[in-house]
């Protein structure tokens, strides 16, 4: 079969016939001339020859590619069908394309933040060995630069980098400040495999060369971004780097503004954080197993003890450090939206059946005129793919609009920053590919009836009484709708539910009016310990007295996360040299004298410590309520000792008081404060200790309590900071409450908002799909509706009929959406806070659904108690 | 289905196919000429469907067996005549030989040996 005879079919037929015509004419000449009348001949010819047409559709046939013809022409003519079935054609097309825009952009943000968040070569094998504790993550594998090579030719492990960061101060916004910069060993841009957008990244032969590489965000914000960057300076600490390169916008590793070389020294006391690259294959187990070894060996060789056998690796993938709950909830809401879909879906199948079943008697006589069953099916199937696509069309430019919408939002509470929400071909790709699917999916019911037959009298045109056909695949598929939409508004619920006592929550202080920032102390300044306290004591000092200011404290500490989590024990107990693995932690807060007041966190005992404590670096500790809870249990914990090795154990960079003591006294008990993070976990176990036992010379927290607006003040702080002390950089300035719903509340915030939006539209479309089964079936009993009431039925009678004939689906649908509900809840639990008592929950939705599935067959049922039994009969 | 089920239509194609060809090897003729001349020479017994008679013409001629023109009939009308080519001539032996294969292949079951002989000279 060639295509050219394809194309030239009309032209080899309009020849055919020419040639009929032509044997035709000598067949009746033949028959004249034996004798025949010119009717008869001419009769005689064409009964000899057969039906012309035929033979000419016979040709027509062959030079066709018949499949393909077939479907070109169902396409044609179901086009000129929905076009005179407008309102069907318009309510199934925004159907489908709300179920496909809605997954469309629930798997855009999928696939930025699970599918590919990271632009790094091989991410998804990028991993930091973590040690495990009882309590979680206690630390991270780090090396020194001798260990670092053993680790890259380890067998499990393709190749591996060394990363730490630093905050040097810089001038380059016109005052001090600090930045966030990571050092990187030579080769780990070269591990990482992100070439620059300018210039070149650094290299093995840096070395100790002042040179560095530019984030682009730190570009854009300070320097032209262009070749014009390169050679030009940064200043860091007073040495000048010498810019070489810009990385792109979506290299963003750990948010550093520049990368700058990190040479490992000789000094085999000193390591570094450790990044790995497992070899292609190779198992967590395996990976973690032959760490271990490593640690192990590394371990006994530098400070000749053994780890203790309980020491357990894990590996811990890029962006997972903080536990992959936030995946789960993505991958919930995608289960949330394919719902959603699968619930147009059912509703467009539901149209298509009410479609068909109106169309029953056209199909009836196409299939008495010789179409084949199987031609109808198809023709139907067509119609539903015609419809697939218009809606996948419609869903896509959803899509565009939505990510518009959502980007900023979205991008910032979702993404590690290195992922981008955009909509690009493996999204198109997905909806089309979607499209596809869902048109097969809703094609398929209603053309298989079709093909399966209709039984029944033939031609009973439109005298249906009770129940129309078609009406058990209605049946099924309400139920399913009703079932599915009912699981989406449960689960909607608790997200919603969860998210609002998240902002009810008592996060055990108070957050509004509080200023907050971090002042970096500048390297080698105020080195003794007696110079710190004075500083700080003049500074605070002096902060507190700034009008609207009501107490200023200058620790450490924060309230949104936790201290530094160090080691504590009980003084009765003794741990051997490996301490470090063996004894508990809890969360270590150095704070002043006023933190806890102008927090307003709660003393529920004993005393908070004095100034004048503060300042002589007295030995004593107040602990949170769950922590006094489990050590001391009925015990009264004030007045007793706890033992806090980290306090003398001296740290680089600490200083300490004359007479470092571990021994410490519980003066006092604090409410407990909720971490920022995650605020419905149980709290964490905390210390507040004077700031003055652990003075750290590189950098201090600031919090001012103010009378009214916080930010109002930044100024005037920024002046007294700079009266203190003129190169005293400042930064991060924010509203505590600010830090709160930007880290802690808006991701749960547009999870909420996202389920709430998806949950309604599919009880909307639950509802259409109830109202049009219901005013349909109405349609198709119009007569019989009308001879009863003409026999003397009560319109109370007919009303009440209709708007109960759905309510046993309805129930059904009620039931099985109950019993899977209940299912996905405990789902639920595994992953998120389901808040307990959320026992009306269940209830409350079905009678939405109710009170929904009434709405929608109120109307149809009025419109049947309307009927006039004359106009009915006449409705022929 | 209530049809009767024609007879194997790729059997009497071919033959169909075969006849065409054999009637033109004598000279060109049209659609009409070529019906008259199987139904003459077998005596009136095959009766070619002229319905099909047609389509096969021009899958014959698809397949480059026979070509077209359209020239004037004894009666001075337009008509479309068949040639045949040399593929067709070629084919036309090929399928001969096969038929005659195949006919003395159905005779010696049959027993008919006078066919037989007549076959296989």
């Amino acid at each position: 079969m060639s295509w050219r005879r394809f194309f030239r079919r009309s032209q080899r037929d309009a020849e055919l016939r020419r040639e009929i015509d032509f044997h035709l004419a000598e067949e009746m000449e033949e028959n004249v001339a034996r004798g025949m009348m010119p009717e008869e001949a001419r009769r005689q010819a064409y009964l000899n020859f057969g039906n012309p047409l035929r033979v000419r559709e016979d040709l027509w046939q062959q030079n066709t590619l018949t499949a393909l013809d077939n479907r070109w022409r169902d396409l044609k003519y179901e086009l000129r069908a929905l076009r005179r079935a407008r309102g069907f054609a318009l309510t199934a097309i925004l159907t489908v394309a709300l179920g496909i825009g809605a997954t469309t952009l629930v798997f855009s943000v999928v696939y930025g933040v699970v599918l590919n968040p990271y632009p790094y070569r091989d991410a998804n094998r990028i991993v930091q060995m973590a040690f495990l504790g009882k309590q979680g993550i206690r630390g991270f594998m780090a090396v020194n630069a001798h260990d670092f090579e053993t680790v890259r030719h380890a067998s499990t492990v393709e190749d591996a980098m060394l990363s730490d960061f630093g905050d040097p101060i810089t001038n380059v916004s016109g005052y001090p400040e600090d930045l966030e910069i990571a050092r990187f060993s030579g080769n780990a841009f070269d591990f990482l495999g992100v070439a620059p957008l300018f210039g070149r990244t650094l290299r093995e032969e840096d070395q100790d060369q002042p040179v560095a590489v530019l984030g682009y965000a730190f570009c854009r914000a300070h320097y032209p971004c262009d070749q014009g960057v390169l050679g030009r300076k940064l200043d860091l600490n007073h040495r000048q780097f010498t810019i070489v390169g810009v990385m792109p916008p979506r290299f963003a590793w750990e948010d550093a503004a520049a990368f700058i070389p990190l040479v490992p020294g000789n000094d085999l006391d000193e390591s570094y954080p450790l990044y790995l690259r497992a070899r292609k294959g190779v198992s967590a187990e395996a990976l973690s197993a032959q760490m271990l070894a490593l640690v192990r060996q590394f371990v006994l060789a530098s400070e000749g003890v053994e780890l203790p056998p309980e020491t357990q690796l894990k590996p811990i993938e890029l962006g997972q450090r903080s536990g992959g709950s936030l995946q789960k909830r993505l991958e919930l809401l995608f289960a949330a939206v394919c719902t959603l879909l699968l619930i147009a879906c059912a509703n467009v199948s539901i149209l298509l059946l009410g479609r068909a079943t109106v169309r029953r008697h056209e199909f009836e006589i196409r299939n008495a005129l010789g179409a084949l069953r199987s031609r109808l099916a198809c023709q139907l199937l067509t119609e539903a793919l015609l419809i697939a696509l218009a809606g996948g069309v419609l869903g896509i430019v959803m899509t565009y609009a939505g990510v518009a919408a959502l980007r900023a939002p979205l991008v910032k509470s979702f993404f590690p920053p290195e992922a981008v929400l955009t909509v690009n071909g493996w999204v198109l790709a997905f909806s089309t590919g979607l499209s596809f699917f869902t048109g097969i999916l809703f094609g398929l019911f209603p053309s298989l009836q079709v093909s399966k037959g209709f039984q029944g009298p033939r031609f009973s045109v439109k005298f249906t009484s009770g129940s129309p056909r078609g009406r058990r695949s209605h049946r099924v598929l309400i139920a399913a709708q009703i079932a599915s939409t009912l699981v989406l508004l449960v689960i909607a619920g608790a997200v919603i539910r969860a998210f609002v006592d998240l902002y009810k929550l008592d996060l055990g202080y108070d957050p509004h009016n509080v200023l907050t920032f971090r002042l970096p102390i500048p390297a080698g300044e105020y080195a003794s310990w007696a110079a710190r306290i004075q500083y700080r004591k003049a500074l605070q000092g002096r902060l507190q007295q700034i009008p609207g200011v009501r107490e200023a404290s200058l620790d450490q500490a924060m309230p949104t996360g936790g201290g530094f989590p160090m080691e504590y024990a009980l003084p009765s107990e003794h741990f051997g040299p490996d301490m470090d693995v063996k004894m508990p932690r809890a969360d270590l807060e150095f704070v002043d004298a006023h933190f806890l007041s102008s927090m307003r966190i709660r003393i529920l005992a004993g005393r908070t410590f004095t100034q004048s404590e503060y300042e002589r670096g007295c030995p004593v500790a107040l602990i949170n309520r769950t922590f006094a809870r489990r050590l001391f249990g009925a015990l009264h914990p004030v007045g007793q000792m706890l033992r806090i090795p980290p306090l003398v154990a001296g740290y680089p960079g600490v200083e300490r008081p004359e007479k470092p003591q571990e021994m410490v006294r519980i003066i006092g008990i604090t409410g407990d404060v909720r971490a920022a993070w995650l605020p419905a976990a149980t709290p964490r176990e905390s210390i507040y200790l004077p700031e003055s036992l652990f003075a750290t010379g590189s950098s201090l927290r600031v919090n001012l309590r103010t009378e009214n607006d916080p930010m109002a003040i930044l100024e005037m702080a920024r002046r007294v900071v700079k009266q203190v002390n003129p190169d005293q950089p400042l930064s991060q300035a924010r509203t505590l409450s600010e830090i709160l719903s930007e880290d802690l509340r808006d991701r749960d915030r547009w999870l909420a908002i996202l389920f709430g939006t998806f949950s309604s539209i599919a009880l909307f479309l639950a509802a259409i799909g109830l109202y049009s089964v219901a005013s349909f079936a109405v349609a198709q009993r119009t007569r019989e509706i009308g001879v009863r009431v003409a026999l003397g039925a009560s319109r109370v009678d007919i009303f009440r009929g209709v708007l109960l004939s759905e309510s046993g689906v309805v129930l059904s649908g009620l039931a099985i959406g109950s019993f899977l509900s209940l299912i996905v809840e405990k789902l639920l639990r595994g992953f998120m806070s389901v808040p307990a008592q959320n026992g009306w929950l269940l209830p409350a939705c079905c009678l939405v659904m109710v009170m929904v599935s009434a709405l929608a067959s109120y109307l149809p049922a009025r419109r049947a108690a309307r009927i006039e039994p004359m106009e009915a009969l006449r409705a022929e | 289905m209530g049809r009767q089920k024609p007879p194997n239509p790729e059997m009497l194609k071919g033959t169909l196919d075969m006849m065409i060809l054999r009637t033109l090897l004598p000279g060109d003729a049209h659609g009409h000429t070529i019906a008259r001349v199987i139904e003459r020479t077998s005596e009136e017994v095959l009766e070619v469907e002229q319905g099909s008679l047609y389509p096969a013409l021009h899958r014959l001629e698809d397949r480059g067996w026979v070509s077209s023109y359209w020239g004037a009939s004894q009666n001075n009308r337009k008509a479309k005549f068949y040639c045949l080519t040399a593929a067709g001539k070629k084919q036309l032996t090929l399928q001969t030989s096969r038929w005659r294969q195949m006919a003395r292949a159905i005779a010696l079951v049959m027993g008919e040996e006078r066919l037989v002989g007549a076959g296989g000279q």
